[in-house]
């Protein structure tokens, strides 16, 4: 009897020392839970009368684990999962802004600006103008550049997704088949711990993809959820699948079925997060819009210069005109066409120059987005002598120039306002100085008569005016020029001027009523007007200032001829009527000598004669804004940039391939960097859209965001890593190896083993002296 | 707190790897001198650190320009310190011209040398840097000045450039002109009095006269009436040869014819008598002051004795002869040449003979035109005698020359103005880079004294980290089992 109680001594103790070999072999084994042999004594077998105990069991092997440490541990590993992939996004994305360094936007900026500066300083060097388009290509490159990594980031996020679904399904099916093991091991003690172990850092892997919920049913298997959905069951397990819609954005399910798992966080969450758009997608959006106002900014200024080449001879909108719904564009208003940028209510200055005589005229076309339609605006533009505007097969806008004339949309003021004569020609003129409309009376008859001859009567009757109580200029002179009367009538600002046919100081001009008062409606005076031998050249040069448009009429305050009559003046008005200048132009005044109007307008007269009170003026047409409407920028027409945003901002391809058409200028002096210098105050310029920042500050602020997206997750992830790294010591703490203490636990067993020994031993020599009884 | 051996190497582990990589950032940053490396870094100073490299990129290129325009100031300059000393050595052969008696092969080379002083200016004021003319304003592809010949036919130096001003941008918000217009520079100065001189009695109108410079005015005779009952006709060469022009009685003939007719006496305008004997029918007859009548005495009335009012008509022009316009004798007759925009104010009144008036607008001489308004006085004055009236006339457009050459000396000296200008915004923003760079190094830059005593204080702890990591892993039990 007692020789049993030594016995199991002796194999409680092995089975300790196993257990502490075990123990030992395992210590650094990742994710091993240290296992205890439990001891219990054997009590008496023979019933309370007995006084022998009997000996020590080796009760069951126990797995030191704490299961709610665990739980937290495997929470921990999502948060940690889920920064780190939001932190390698992150990182992706500033590494591939590249600032601050010479690979970044900004430099390529400070490149673009300097060859601009360096422009002004030798505006008719060819390199340095060919560098600025160089530059600007180099700075549209960079911006794609940028755009396309990001979109990429974007993409390489769905393959990343695909990996980890793989990932995540090689553990599952893992759990699953450990599962099947444990099964088989129902019974025999102790022989499911390692598996768990096993499982348990499985778990771990698999709580860094996402959230999850897991418990193990009686016999221990487990059974894990992630978001919800039962992936791993006892028996079975099911895989999760990535799908991707059209755009390639990714959702996750479970195989087979379509319900979405919702997945909140853990490395698979950051993967979703940066394919479904995230910080690269906001960041690509941040850069469009950046490049998107650039673009705006700089062809707003380029579009309004005045080439090299002197104008182009034809130019093709950037952008197609089309509608978003799919109607035919002509006839639809301006604000329906599907365009990049905004039209405003506004006008747009076209100058035609004439090669051969350097005529200039610009005409304004006033542009409502939400009234004009495409075809209106083409007609006025085809209106215009020398330029053609249509569509052309592609929806663009082609605006062509006839031969020997040139076209630009630069602000300048036409060098002979007095084209008409109206103001300083030989003829004998007579003007109105009401404007239309006019309203008349069936049967109003003018009479004119020319150089005192008879005179030709003009009825003014509802076959050659639409409607008499509204009669347009238009139609008057033409109801006038109708009749050959010695005198052609024209239309000046609504108003309409008669000037004899042949010039001279003989020739007279009268218009009188036959019956009705039309003379007076007209604002016509009743007196003889007399024709002149000296006609008057008005010249007009500078550059209009100001800052609004303005129609300045100019007219003789007295009759006399210029640089010769004592105190000889032309009064000049704007466009309110109010007085802005007299301007001497008497006896002290040098025929052709320029005289300041102010606003940067200078006007100069030649020599002759100019009669007061007749109807005689000339306006001058000066424009603040040449496109106002901002059409140019809207239909892309002499544009620096084509494109809309980041991903298709471009140099101008027309300007590539001839770099004289750059618009430089607002003349066409060779050396002329005026809008060179506009171009450059583009760089501090606060741009309202950008919420009152320059184009740049608005990038550095992009550069702050990268910079502090990345800190704040790089210090999250620290800060989660340490609660990880508290959490698992803390675990490590309950089921870790000890190999001290389990050398201790062996030092102990050792002995317990050699005392059994000794016990056996003893037994045995106690029962020796009772066989040689 | 039960430790095991995983917890404890765990953690030395991560002490080591985190001192290893302090370590490795103090290191990085010291070896680059730089702090900030990707915009995590340090996000706001990131932001201030792109907005610095702006300023800065922008001040190298002001100041580049600045540099860039100064040598090109500084050039125009140069060339005219040439021009100033070919005024000079103008200046020497015009006095020479004025002052000795000299004979025509001297004044001819005096005139020659002129010449080529001349067209030495306007091969100056041509100048070319790379393709730009640095004296055409902004129209610096075109050939700013061109030594043309006038519809009168005098020589004429134009400009064909513009008044504008390259202006290079300097500075955020500054501009500075590189350049003076050609305009400028060879300008000419406030407009005087138009003045005549001449003998057909022209005189300046009322109005205001453009011409600049020298100008030519030509009187033609046109007719010439005889009146009264003297039967004294006009000469067979009088329409042609004639020199008396005026409305009635303003030129008036003297005779005495005998009893028979055959012979008299006949003065003009009181000047000396002559005789003559019929038949004479193309008679010369010179006034007091050498105006010329031709006429025909073969039917005048003997016995007659008087005098007869003349009446002659006159042309003018101012294109040299191409456009004529009749004298009307007024006070102000206004003289047009379309082609050149020019009008001339005239006082025809007292026009009293054809011949040719040089008409010069004082103050509105630039070199070019009193240059050639001299040289072509001497070589008038080498035509005629009078000399008091050449060295008068000669003083005026002296005088009229050395104002422009002064023109000149100022137009240099606001040249050193914009050298200067440019040159202190050179400094100015060489001075800026420097206080900006400073910002930006607080900004980017290592702090070396605070990284090194951080490399130092790193590497203490990683070597104790080191050590301790040693130490303890030597200790365990089984040392002592």
């Amino acid at each position: 009897m007692s020789l049993n109680i030594g016995t199991s001594a002796l194999r409680t103790a092995q089975l300790a020392i196993n257990t502490i070999g075990h123990n030992l072999s395992n210590a650094t084994t990742p994710g091993y839970s240290r296992q205890r042999i439990n001891l219990s004594s054997i009590g008496s077998q023979f019933g309370t009368s007995s006084r022998f105990a009997g000996g020590v069991r080796a009760g069951s092997l126990q797995r030191l684990s704490d299961g709610i440490l665990f739980r937290r541990v495997v929470d921990q590993e999502r948060s940690v999962g889920y920064q780190s992939s939001t932190l390698s996004g992150l990182n992706e994305i500033e590494s591939i802004f590249g600032e601050p360094g010479s690979s970044g936007l900004s430099a390529r900026f400070n490149d673009f600006f300097s060859s601009l500066s360096s422009l002004s300083a030798a505006p008719d060097e060819a390199s340095n103008r060919n560098a600025v388009l160089a530059h600007a290509g180099s700075l549209a490159d960079r911006f794609r550049e940028l755009s396309g990594s990001l979109d990429r980031l974007g993409s390489g996020s769905s393959q990343s997704i695909r990996g980890a679904t793989r990932e995540v399904n090689g553990i599952i099916a893992e759990i699953s088949s450990i599962n099947q093991q444990l099964t088989q091991s129902v019974g025999i003690p102790g022989s499911g711990h390692d598996l768990k172990d096993r499982q348990d850092l499985l778990l771990q892997e698999l709580g860094s993809y996402g959230n999850l919920h897991h418990d193990r049913d009686q016999v221990g298997r487990l059974r894990v959820k992630l978001a919800s959905q039962e992936v791993v069951s006892s028996t079975n397990y099911k895989e999760i699948e990535a799908r991707f819609d059209v755009k390639g954005k990714p959702t996750l399910h479970l195989e087979g079925s379509s319900h979405r798992l919702d997945i909140r966080s853990g490395r698979l969450r950051g993967f979703l997060d940066s394919a479904d758009g995230g910080k690269e997608s906001e960041r690509r959006d941040d850069v469009d819009e950046v490049a998107h106002n650039l673009i705006a900014e700089f062809n707003r200024i380029h579009s309004t210069g005045v080439p090299l080449a002197g104008g182009f001879e034809s130019l093709r909108s950037s952008y197609a005109l089309e509608t978003s719904t799919g109607q035919a564009p002509g006839t639809r208003p301006l604000d329906e066409l599907d365009l990049p940028f905004e039209i405003l209510d506004g006008q747009l200055a076209i100058t035609v120059i004439d090669e051969q005589t350097r005529a200039v005229t610009q005409t304004l076309i006033d542009v409502d987005p939400g009234e004009t339609s495409l075809n209106t605006l083409l007609g006025e533009i085809s209106a215009i002598e020398g330029v053609e505007a249509r569509l052309d097969a592609n929806n663009h806008l082609l605006i062509e120039s006839n031969p020997g004339s040139v076209f630009h949309f630069g602000n300048v003021l036409d060098p002979n306002p007095d084209a008409s004569g109206v103001f300083g020609s030989g003829s004998a003129v007579l003007g109105g100085d009401e404007s239309e409309p006019f309203s008349f009376q069936a049967g109003d008859i003018l009479n004119i008569s020319v150089n005192g001859g008879l005179p030709t009567a003009v009825n003014l009757q509802t076959s050659s005016i639409a409607d008499l109580s509204a009669a347009t200029a238009q139609e008057l002179a033409d109801a006038i020029n109708a009749v050959s009367s010695g005198a052609t009538a024209q239309v000046v600002d609504g108003r309409v001027v008669l000037s004899s046919d042949v010039p001279g100081a003989g020739s007279t001009l009268a218009v009188t009523d036959q019956s009705g008062t039309a003379a007076a409606t007209l604002g016509i005076p009743s007196a003889i007007a007399n024709g002149t031998d000296l006609p008057v050249d008005v010249a007009v040069t500078g550059a209009f200032e100001g800052d609004e448009n303005q129609t300045f009429t100019f007219e003789p305050v007295q009759s006399g001829t210029i640089g010769l009559t004592p105190g000889l003046q032309i009064r000049v008005l704007d466009q309110d009527q109010n007085l802005v200048s007299t301007l001497e132009v008497g006896e002290d005044y040098v025929p052709g000598d320029p005289i300041d109007i102010g606003n940067g307008v200078e006007v100069a007269f030649g020599s002759g004669e100019i009669e007061a009170g007749t109807g005689r003026f000339f306006h001058v047409e000066a424009v603040a804004e040449a496109n106002s409407s901002d059409i140019l920028v809207a239909f892309g027409l002499n544009s620096l940039f084509t494109g809309t945003n980041a991903q298709d901002i471009a140099l101008n391809q027309d300007l590539d391939d001839n770099p004289l058409l750059f618009s430089q200028g607002v003349g066409t002096a060779s050396s002329d960097s005026r809008n060179v210098l506009r171009m450059i105050g583009i760089r501090e310029k606060s741009v309202e859209s950008l919420g009152d920042v320059s184009i740049e500050s608005k990038y550095d602020g992009i550069i702050n965001r990268v910079g502090q997206d990345t800190a704040r997750a790089s210090a999250s992830l620290e800060t989660e890593q340490l609660v990880l790294q508290g959490l698992k010591n803390r675990l490590e703490e309950v089921r870790g190896v000890s190999i001290d203490e389990e050398l201790l636990e062996l030092e102990k067993f050792q002995q317990a083993y050699q005392a059994a020994a000794r016990f056996i031993q003893a037994v045995n020599e106690v029962t020796d002296i009772l066989f040689q009884i | 707190m039960r430790i095991t051996q995983n917890i404890y190497f765990a953690s030395t582990q991560s002490y080591v790897q985190e001192g290893l990589s302090r370590i490795f950032e103090i290191n990085r940053d010291i070896g680059t001198g730089v702090r900030i490396h990707r915009p995590s870094d340090d996000p706001a100073g990131t932001e201030r650190l792109l907005s610095y490299n702006r300023r800065l990129s922008d001040l190298s290129q002001f100041s580049a320009n600045a540099v860039q325009g100064r040598s090109f100031v500084d050039t125009s300059a140069t060339t005219l310190e040439s021009v100033n000393d070919i005024l000079s050595s103008a200046r020497e052969a015009i006095l020479k011209a004025k002052n000795g008696v000299i004979d025509d092969s001297i004044r001819g080379t005096l005139i020659d040398e002129l010449t080529g002083h001349i067209e030495d200016i306007v091969g100056l004021a041509n100048t070319r840097v790379g393709n730009r003319y640095l004296y055409a304003g902004t129209a610096s592809d075109t050939q700013p000045f061109r030594l043309e010949t006038n519809s009168s036919g005098r020589d004429i130096v134009r400009y064909f450039g513009n008044h504008d001003r390259i202006n290079a941008q300097i500075g955020p918000n500054t501009v500075g002109a590189l350049n003076i217009p050609g305009s400028e520079v060879f300008a000419a100065g406030q407009r005087g009095a138009t003045r005549y001189e001449g003998l057909t009695g022209a005189a300046a109108g009322l109005g205001s006269d453009n011409g600049v410079g020298v100008d030519r005015l030509d009187v033609y005779h046109v007719d010439t009436v005889v009146g009264g009952a003297s039967g004294l006709a006009t000469g067979s060469d009088s329409a042609a040869l004639d020199t008396v022009i005026g409305p009635l009685g303003s030129h008036s003939i003297s005779i005495q014819v005998d009893p028979g007719g055959q012979s008299g006496t006949i003065s003009l305008n009181d000047g000396e008598k002559i005789p003559f004997q019929n038949p004479q029918t193309n008679l010369l007859l010179e006034g007091p002051d050498g105006e010329v009548v031709y006429l025909d005495t073969t039917g005048v009335v003997g016995g007659f004795s008087g005098t007869i009012p003349l009446t002659a008509t006159g042309e003018t022009s101012i294109d040299g002869g191409a456009t004529r316009v009749p004298i009307d004798f007024s006070s102000n007759q206004q003289l047009r040449d379309q082609g050149r925009d020019l009008v001339l104010n005239v006082d025809t009144s007292n026009i009293r003979r054809a011949g040719h008036e040089t008409v010069s607008y004082e103050g509105t001489f630039d070199v070019f035109s009193s240059l050639i308004a001299i040289r072509d006085a001497l070589f008038e004055a080498g035509e005629n005698d009078d000399v008091s009236n050449d060295n008068k006339r000669l003083n005026d457009l002296i005088e009229q020359f050395d104002q422009s050459a002064d023109r000149v000396l100022s137009a240099l000296g606001r040249l050193g103005t914009l050298s200067n200008r440019l040159e202190s915004a050179e400094s100015r923003l060489d001075e800026l880079s420097v206080r900006l760079s400073g910002l930006k190094s607080d900004v980017e830059d290592t702090d070396f004294a605070v990284a090194t005593s951080e490399l130092r204080a790193s590497e203490t702890s990683y070597q104790a980290a080191l050590l301790l990591t040693a130490r303890v892993g030597e200790l365990s039990l089984l040392n002592f089992l």
